[in-house]
């Protein structure tokens, strides 16, 4: 299986989405902000069938779509009558059916279903290079934005007076999510990624005590989640990336189960 | 001898045009603490808020003698957060430590310290969350005392606590202004309003600032508290301020 180029470059990019995605997902959850990661994946639609109508690569499309639906969603949440969360849901919708329109018309290439599901076994050393990039980025920003998180997820109304500004961390964790988000593109597909971010941290979350802890399982968790999905689809001829997100929430689900168990 | 916190003509709100806070002027000297009595929605929270420069808008002047730590009521911090006491203590150093350094190790000794301090050198390991209400108020303590700050602002920390945590806290606080820090504690409970030095009556403005025993009239309370107020007097009856008025 791992003989061939194709599925080294898959299980590489797979273990490398995953260090980054899990321990990312856990902010995310501590933040409550999964209805974020969900639309901001979605939303970049457009931009994706744009990069795949021009022939440029896929990552560049990504990153344009993901800043065209953050300036969208930012103006349309200043409307005082529309409010945060309707303001993400009609950007997101309008944008993912823009997208849908582009994708769908007659002059487009039969390409949609990569958009939507990723490709792990079309990934080139070139994607993988620019993965392991972009996933170095958003686990030194983590790292850096630690204590700046830890202490506005825990208690967002004293974190100003303790010297962090927790309106910057959300705009941050953002920006990170959007990065990993662009990552994650080629070889999840806008659809699936999310998975990976929030079933490994899910399970984390109730698997660990501590902060670090809880990091390093989700990050664990999200690796062997690849390397399983990857297992799986060569064994049985399933879709790449559907078979890892699978393996991601089948894990999250066995992690929450935990206390029923009676694992300590 | 120079003033922790002074305060002159300090107004200000969330919407500009619209003061929660209407003129508030006191002063607060080293070593000094002062309760702040008012109703809910009085402007206790928002006086803390226009101190810490977090008021969106503010007019009149504000001397602090540092950057105040702020204690917030335990409700603030959320129990399913996965922190030990220990953890909680230490964000008090976030505020000096870069962002690319660790944490120093002065720094750990001094959130040993300060749990040590609060009494809860036993518990520095337990989850947050499974620490009782005056534990968790304990552990916040624990995190301004980190901060190491000349002024402490506590937003109601003996409400609702148990007798042991209130005992530790109230001796926190003599070791605090045996320090020469000050210290302002918003409280409903007027009976500890008048066991200390200071007591500044909010209600939407200041109603009142001085002395306890020269400021705390019944004309006072009732201008802080309207008819709302229930006062357990020394017989431990409940009576209102108006009652109490139409005794005399």
């Amino acid at each position: 299986m791992l003989s061939s180029g194709i599925m080294q470059r898959a299980f590489a990019e797979a273990i490398i989405l995953g260090l980054a995605c899990g321990p990312l997902g856990v902010w995310i959850l501590l933040l409550r902000r999964s209805y974020a990661a969900e639309s901001l994946s979605h939303a970049m639609l457009p931009g994706l069938v744009i990069a795949a109508l021009a022939g440029v690569p896929l990552i560049l499309g990504a990153a344009g779509g993901v800043l065209v639906a953050a300036v969208g969603i930012a103006l349309v949440a200043r409307d005082a009558r529309v409010g945060g969360d309707v303001g993400v849901a009609v950007v997101v919708s309008g944008l993912f059916g823009l997208g849908g329109i582009l994708a769908l018309s007659p002059q487009a290439p039969p390409r949609l279903g990569e958009l939507l599901f990723g490709d792990l076994l079309g990934i080139t050393d070139g994607d993988l290079v620019a993965a392991a990039a972009l996933a170095a980025g958003v686990l030194i920003a983590l790292a850096a934005g630690y204590r700046a998180l830890a202490a506005t997820a825990f208690a967002r109304g004293s974190a100003q007076a303790l010297g962090i500004r927790p309106a910057r961390t959300d705009l941050a964790l953002l920006a990170v999510l959007a990065v990993a988000t662009v990552a994650a593109v080629q070889g999840l597909g806008n659809l699936l990624l999310v998975a990976l971010i929030l079933a490994p941290a899910a399970a984390a979350l109730n698997l660990a005590r501590r902060l670090p802890a809880i990091l390093a399982v989700a990050a664990g968790l999200a690796a062997v989640a690849g390397i399983a999905g990857l297992v799986i689809s060569y064994r049985f001829g399933l879709a790449a990336g559907a078979s890892v997100a699978l393996c991601a929430v089948a894990l999250s689900g066995l992690g929450l189960l935990k206390p029923k168990l009676g694992v300590p | 001898m120079t003033s922790s916190v002074l305060t002159r003509d300090l107004r200000g709100g969330y919407v500009r045009g619209v003061d929660v806070l209407g003129g508030v002027d006191f002063e607060v000297s080293p070593g000094e603490i002062a309760a702040v009595l008012g109703p809910n929605g009085g402007g206790k929270t928002t006086l803390f808020r226009a101190l810490l420069g977090e008021l969106p808008f503010r007019t009149g002047e504000v001397v602090l003698a540092g950057r105040p730590a702020y204690v917030p009521q335990t409700e603030g911090a959320r129990l399913d957060f996965p922190v030990s006491a220990h953890d909680v203590a230490l964000m008090g150093s976030y505020g000096r430590t870069p962002w690319f350094r660790r944490v120093a190790k002065e720094d750990r000794a001094r959130a040993e310290a300060a749990l040590e301090r609060v009494g809860l050198t036993d518990r520095a390991h337990a989850r947050f969350g499974t620490l009782s209400g005056g534990q968790r108020q304990r552990v916040l303590i624990a995190r301004a005392l980190v901060q190491d700050s000349p002024v402490l602002l506590l937003d109601e920390p003996l409400s609702g606590v148990d007798r042991t945590s209130a005992a530790q806290i109230e001796r926190v606080f003599a070791g605090l202004r045996a320090e020469g820090r000050a210290l302002l504690v918003a409280t409903h409970d007027v009976a500890q309003a008048r066991a200390w030095p200071r007591v500044l009556c909010l209600n939407h403005g200041q109603v009142a600032f001085g002395a306890p025993e020269e400021t705390l009239s019944t004309d006072v309370l009732r201008r802080t508290y309207g008819d709302e107020i229930v006062i357990l007097d020394g017989s431990g009856q409940a009576v209102t301020v108006s009652h109490h008025h139409h005794d005399h």
